[in-house]
């Protein structure tokens, strides 16, 4: 395996992006982290990350989690290329299994948050596009809601229920077949 | 550089990524979810979220269950899946038309999103749409059928049919009577039929399920064993050979 490239992203990795909460608190993270976030990809290509990147829908509560996970990945995503290299196919499997091993375990941490920090997290990830924390938050609620009452669900994740009476009872009898 | 969002909008794709990742394993989980709130129902309700919810769960549509028409009294509908949309335990299709016996119903046709059930004796016809429950009745042909065959059509203007959402329907209806075959479109808008196109005679019909591609619908004859095309567009019967062999 040629490492022609590898000298560009040793550049690219050690180039800093600063993000700046809602809040106003900034951070420095490398490019390879921020770049996990297509929101802010995009923002490097167009050359708007001069001064730092503002992010005025998350709070540095927020974006410090955020961060955490994209750090995390990166690493695990420049470890599998440099793996690749210096490691016997059977050997590469078997740091490739350990990598998503720990990879998971970090996840399943990652998750141990109260809802609402949950919430914040799932609109973080859609607003800066990272679909890795995208997937894995939205697919713990998805979870969380399956089996279910509407009631319950409401009641998980603090749903003030709009619908009126007759509105209600018009999905009631549509979906009657759901409550049986 | 792309407009910055709101709030709002993205909570609403928020939860729209939420309820995509909700299990298929029963259509039950997202109808329970579409009576959370009015955001959680404007989402599930939307015609895209549907397509996007099977292409994420590379689902072909769930098969609900299956009409199987028999005499021996056993049920007209046999459910597949544990929660279904459809009455349960058995489709007790007496009840729905004002006959004073209970002598059972024929299932004729499934498609866009209603099942056209017909009444063996009577000949008169049933629209129903098993989700809604909305039930249309159809008024039989005058002549006596024996065999026959119909179809219903979902008739509202630029519809994909992919989730029809009730409203007009077309029914398309054929049968052999002293060895001729006559065909009638009725137009729920109308509240009619129209008038009967004819084949002629010397053809004898095949009472099975029809097929429609494009505007036009295809039955099949068994004497002689050929296609019947029945053109909507022109309101015409044709006939089409078998390939030879």
């Amino acid at each position: 395996m040629a490492s022609a490239g590898s000298g560009d992203e040793k550049a690219a990795a050690a180039a800093m992006i600063t993000l700046i909460s809602s809040d106003n608190e900034k951070f420095e993270v490398t490019e390879a982290t921020a770049t996990l976030s297509q929101t802010i990809r995009h923002m490097i290509e167009d050359g708007c990350t001069d001064g730092g990147v503002p992010l005025p829908n998350v709070t540095s509560k927020i974006l410090a989690r955020v961060i955490e996970y994209c750090k995390k990945h990166a690493t695990a995503a420049a470890g599998e290329e440099g793996s690749s290299s210096s490691f016997s196919d059977a050997a590469f499997l078997e740091v490739d299994r350990a990598f998503l091993e720990e990879l998971e375990e970090f996840d399943d941490a990652f998750l141990e948050v109260d809802r609402a920090t949950l919430f914040d997290l799932i609109l973080a990830a859609n607003y800066l596009d990272i679909k890795g924390l995208l997937n894995l938050t939205c697919q713990k609620v998805a979870d969380s809601v399956k089996g279910k009452t509407p009631e319950q669900i409401r009641e998980m994740y603090n749903i003030v229920n709009d619908l009126t009476p007759e509105e209600e009872a018009e999905i009631r009898r549509e979906t009657q077949w759901a409550f049986e | 550089m792309t407009r910055r969002r709101t709030l709002p909008e993205l909570i609403e794709d928020a939860v729209g990524e939420i309820l995509l990742r909700i299990p298929p394993d029963s259509s039950a989980y997202l109808a329970r979810a579409s009576m959370v709130c009015k955001l959680w129902r404007r989402v599930v309700s939307d015609p895209d979220f549907t397509r996007r919810y099977r292409e994420f769960h590379r689902l072909t549509p769930l098969l609900l269950g299956f009409f199987h028409n028999s005499d021996d009294g056993g049920p007209l509908f046999y459910p597949t899946m544990p929660a279904c949309p459809f009455p349960q335990p058995r489709l007790d299709c007496s009840r729905w038309l004002t006959l004073d016996d209970d002598r059972r119903l024929w299932a004729l046709d499934c498609r866009h999103g209603r099942v056209l059930l017909c009444h063996r004796d009577t000949l008169n016809l049933l629209v129903w749409d098993p989700i809604t429950g909305s039930r249309v009745e159809v008024p039989g042909q005058d002549i006596p059928y024996v065999l026959y065959a119909a179809m219903v059509l979902c008739a509202v203007a630029g519809c994909d049919h992919c989730d029809c959402p009730g409203g007009p329907f077309l029914v398309v209806f054929v049968g052999t009577f002293e060895g001729s075959v006559h065909g009638y479109v009725y137009s729920s808008k109308a509240g009619a039929w129209g008038t009967s196109v004819d084949l002629g005679s010397g053809y004898e019909l095949d009472p099975k399920r029809g097929v429609l591609i494009g505007a036009h619908t295809y039955f099949t004859l068994r004497m002689p064993a050929k296609i019947l095309k029945y053109d909507l567009g022109k309101d015409s019967l044709s006939v089409i050979n078998l390939p030879a062999g």
